[in-house]
């Protein structure tokens, strides 16, 4: 399985450009997640590598082999549509045999392989079917195994996931996840929901206007956003932005709420942000850790099931916290509530500029600029 | 009155139906008389009031034995077969173009407009052509006339049919291992083969039914069907049941078929401005 | 989103642009060149050429005049019969549930028949002697003669009727059968009449439906033939002579084909509007 190079991608449609110089490797057997707002680029991007559309300007190599001006049929691929893109006229098999026989493959390797696949993933009844004749599942699943039985070098995922209902969502989600810990190709997956990519990716590549915001590891990506946009993006419910100035080593918010020390950040207007996970009760951190003790009222409270969404009005700011049922004990909507917050896990970005402002052991490891 | 309510709903419903069938009476006394009339002995045929007969098949027999009739039916069908078949091979490629390369909506339009001439226009240089190359007379020239309305509706319905692939289909293949071109005969075509049906058919029926550019254009031995008919024009009863005979063959077959692609036809006929 | 593959674009549309070129564009071109000479069939080797001279001579020609004022009367007179019995009969089918496609197959049936078939029916059923219809007619105490010169140009657009409602009822059903549903049930649960309904919701939201088929069925009402060529033969007098036939009998009768094809470039102008109005209003969608 080859890696994937993509240097200084620049797509237009007509004046818009639309993709603006992508520099992006992906790793050999690497499961990469693009992930974005609608309008992104990604679903572009993909359709890039896959040469359904012509990049403007750059390259594309897979291993080493420069496929920018190859068509789709040459750069062995396969993709995965978001509708699925079954032919309606054929059956299951045909479907899947479709592009080994495109290939001239020999008809004994094609029907031994098509079985094969099918019975992988658990499809070797639906053989003889038309695709209008399967649920949606089991279209997905063909569509899959239409793509695997093909052995490329890279497989292309368009949002394979959102037209299934929840439920069947989570299903295929790890059962895509057991099919490429097998496989171990590489594989491009484009996706509008953050949880599918965290939960899926080895590494994950948040695109937003067109350009790469951040890339790195779920982790990374979850505890270390390198602006505003892919912190507010990443986690739901998304995280609280307080505005607010720094002097003296001191951030104060601008209603004067939260006031933090801060170590060996510059002065100026920034914005707070606190993921909802971690706006704690007391009695959940230990003394040294309470950076900051807020007294709230508490303005709705949204049961989850094993946890809550709770909205907390500090004077007049909204502030939505995550805590664990067991705390809703005693307390009600318009009762007060004591929370506080572990100053490691703040995150400071530049008011102006969006960018991440503290930066830690973490941070310089990566050389992510702040 | 609660009790009522669905009563009342269902008289209405009675009522509405009763007016829907006064409707469907008014559309098929025609039908019903031009067959009875088929069967009248000639003597009867001219005579309104007569319903009640002893069935004669003799006009049956008068037309498709004795008459020309049957080469006309067979101009006809050469007609518009060689018509639809000569459309749908430079119509279905060029649809599938405009409806994949975004095309102007006026370049899609103009072949509506096209649809839309007014056939005293293409007639009189057509005739002129024809007659020139000694075509006139020949079914080569109606077919070349057809040519002229066919197209378009064969074209402007294939556009619709071809709108409603979606284009992740050929994409698949064009990643399966197929050229563009490829994709469009292998998958595509396929897949809208309804369409193709009923844009055949649709193409075949107006051809079937032209008797504008069929009466200047042919004569004698060549003419179609409609013309001929067009020639029963006198009020004696042997024609009369002759006429009944063969308009009955123009129109049944028709009705047949175009049962077939009546929910197509919206498409076929508003473009993209009606969808059923 | 695809990057356009012109070659193949190109390629594909070809044969049609070809075919085309040859069966329209130069009958077209022909037509313009002969409606500007005294082109008589019978006088081939003397063309001479007369400018717009054709043209001018319309200005005055009383029988272009009148087939002019026949065919536009003759088209708002039928296709607003048309439009309203086929707004009924779409209305009403929408409402029938039970039978609906066997009623609307039969309704829509004259609508795919050749019009010369049509024609030579009614002029039988409606003839004074031996009509069935006169007949009918006569025994309960009324004497109408269809085709005589008062009548004639209604019988004919009452055939039109018959023949073309169906295409009314097919473009409004199908209008009438893709309206959401959504506003029709907020306006019941608001309390508007049926009345209201109809006027307030389903006629906005049909008007663009209600332009197509109307402009589509006025352009084809414009090429009436068959009718006048199956009974009437423009008479009597000149009282049913539609443009077409005019041009048919100037042309192939009388063999004068250079004013034949200046009248029918003035029919394309006319045509050329309407579709531009339609093109418009399709736009609009």
């Amino acid at each position: 399985m080859p890696k994937i190079t993509l240097e200084n991608i620049q797509k237009k449609f007509g004046k818009n450009t639309v993709l603006d110089g992508i520099d992006l490797e992906l790793g050999e057997g690497e499961f990469t997640v693009l992930v974005g707002p609608s309008g992104c680029g990604k679903t572009t991007l993909l359709r890039l590598i896959a040469g359904l559309d012509q990049v403007s300007a750059g390259k594309i190599l897979i291993g080493d082999r420069d496929v920018t001006r190859l068509e789709p049929r040459e750069r062995d691929i396969a993709m995965v549509f978001q509708n699925y893109a079954l032919y309606p006229h054929m059956s299951v098999y045909e479907n899947m045999s479709f592009g080994l026989k495109a290939r001239g493959v020999d008809a004994g390797e094609v029907k031994r392989r098509v079985i094969q696949v099918a019975e992988m993933l658990g499809i070797e009844i639906l053989l003889n079917r038309k695709p209008k004749e399967l649920s949606g599942g089991q279209q997905q699943r063909v569509a899959i195994g239409r793509a695997v039985v093909r052995d490329p070098s890279l497989f292309l995922f368009d949002e394979p996931l959102s037209n299934l209902d929840a439920k069947l969502r989570t299903e295929m989600r790890t059962e895509l996840l057991k099919l490429h810990r097998e496989l171990h190709a590489t594989t491009v997956y484009v996706t509008h929901d953050q949880e599918e990519a965290m939960s899926m990716g080895d590494r994950i590549v948040v695109l937003n206007d067109g350009v790469i915001q951040q890339r790195g590891t779920p982790r990374d990506i979850y505890f270390h956003p390198v602006n505003l946009l892919v912190a507010g993006f990443i986690g739901s419910p998304s995280m609280n932005m307080l505005h607010g100035k720094i002097s003296g080593d001191r951030f104060a918010s601008l209603d004067g709420a939260i006031v933090v020390e801060t170590k060996n950040l510059p002065d100026g207007d920034v914005i707070l942000g606190i993921r909802p996970e971690d706006i704690h009760q007391p009695a959940d951190l230990t003394a040294e850790q309470h950076g900051c003790v807020l007294n709230c009222r508490i303005d709705v409270i949204e049961l989850l099931g094993a946890r809550a969404i709770i909205t907390l009005i500090v004077v007049g700011v909204e502030l939505r916290a995550v805590i664990e049922e067991r705390y809703l004990k005693g307390i009600s909507e318009g009762s007060d509530l004591i929370v506080v917050f572990d100053p490691d896990r703040f995150h400071f970005f530049d008011a102006v500029t969006g960018r991440r402002l503290n930066r830690d052991r973490f941070d310089e490891e990566q050389g992510i600029d702040g | 009155m609660e009790r009522f309510q669905h009563l009342r709903g269902r008289t209405s419903n009675l009522f509405l139906e009763s007016l829907l069938i006064v409707a469907l009476a008014v559309v098929l006394f025609p039908f019903v008389w031009i067959f009875v009339t088929s069967l009248k002995p000639p003597d009867l045929v001219a005579v309104p009031d007569v319903w009640i007969f002893e069935i004669s098949g003799i006009n049956w027999r008068n037309v498709l034995l004795e008459s020309n009739i049957p080469q006309n039916i067979i101009n006809s069908l050469v007609v518009g077969v060689v018509t639809v078949l000569i459309a749908l091979a430079v119509g279905c490629p060029a649809a599938y173009s405009f409806s994949r390369f975004k095309s102007s909506a006026a370049t899609r339009f103009s072949i509506l407009a096209a649809e839309m001439m007014p056939p005293a226009i293409m007639i009189l240089p057509i005739f002129l052509l024809l007659y020139q190359l000694s075509l006139i007379d020949t079914l080569w020239g109606v077919i070349l006339a057809h040519l002229t309305f066919v197209i378009p509706v064969v074209t402007w319905f294939l556009i619709g049919f071809f709108d409603e692939v979606p284009r992740e289909l050929e994409d698949q293949a064009m990643i399966d291992g197929c050229t563009h071109f490829q994709a469009f005969y292998k998958v595509i075509l396929p897949v809208v083969r309804p369409g193709l049906a009923a844009a055949a058919i649709f193409g075949f029926v107006l051809s079937w039914n032209d008797m504008f550019y069929a009466l200047i254009l042919t004569g004698g031995e060549s003419k179609t069907l409609p013309v001929a008919i067009a020639g029963f024009w006198t009020f004696r009863g042997v024609e009369m049941g002759k006429m009944a005979v063969a308009i009955l063959i123009a129109i049944v077959p028709v009705l047949i078929v175009s049962f077939f692609v009546q929910k197509h036809l919206v498409r076929g006929l508003g473009g993209g401005a009606v969808k059923y | 989103m695809q990057k356009p593959d012109l070659s193949l674009q190109y390629r594909l549309m070809l044969p049609l642009a070809v075919v085309l070129l040859a069966v329209m564009a130069y009958p077209l071109i022909f037509s313009a060149w002969i409606s500007l000479h005294d082109y008589r069939l019978t006088r081939l080797t003397d063309v001479q050429f007369r400018g717009w001279q054709n043209y001018l001579g319309l200005i005055e020609n009383q029988q272009f005049w009148t087939a002019i004022t026949n065919t536009m009367t003759f088209v708002v007179g039928a296709v607003s019969m048309e439009f309203v019995l086929g707004f009924s009969l779409a209305l009403l089918l929408h409402r029938v549930r039970r039978f609906q496609n066997f009623y609307r197959a039969i309704l829509l049936s004259p609508m795919f028949i050749t019009p010369i078939a049509v024609g030579l029916m009614f002029r039988f059923l409606l003839n004074i002697q031996l009509g069935v219809i006169p007949h009918y007619l006569d025994k309960i105490g009324i004497y109408v003669d269809w085709f005589g010169i008062d009548l004639a140009l209604f019988s004919l657009m009452l055939i039109d009727t018959w023949q073309w409602t169906p295409f009314m009822l097919l473009m409004l059903l199908a209008g009438l059968e893709s309206l959401p549903k959504a506003p029709f049930e907020a306006a019941r649960v608001d309390g508007a009449s049926p009345w209201l309904i109809f006027r307030r919701i389903t006629l906005p939201m049909m008007r663009p439906v209600i332009l197509v088929a109307l402009i589509i069925r006025g352009l084809d009402a414009f090429k009436v033939f068959e009718y006048v060529y199956a009974i009437t033969r423009g008479g009597p007098g000149d009282s049913t002579e539609t443009i077409l036939f005019h041009i048919y009998k100037v042309g192939f009768r009388f063999f004068r084909m250079g004013e034949a094809a200046s009248m029918a470039y003035v029919l394309i102008v006319i045509t050329l509007i309407l579709v531009t109005a339609l093109y418009w209003s399709m736009k609009r969608r």
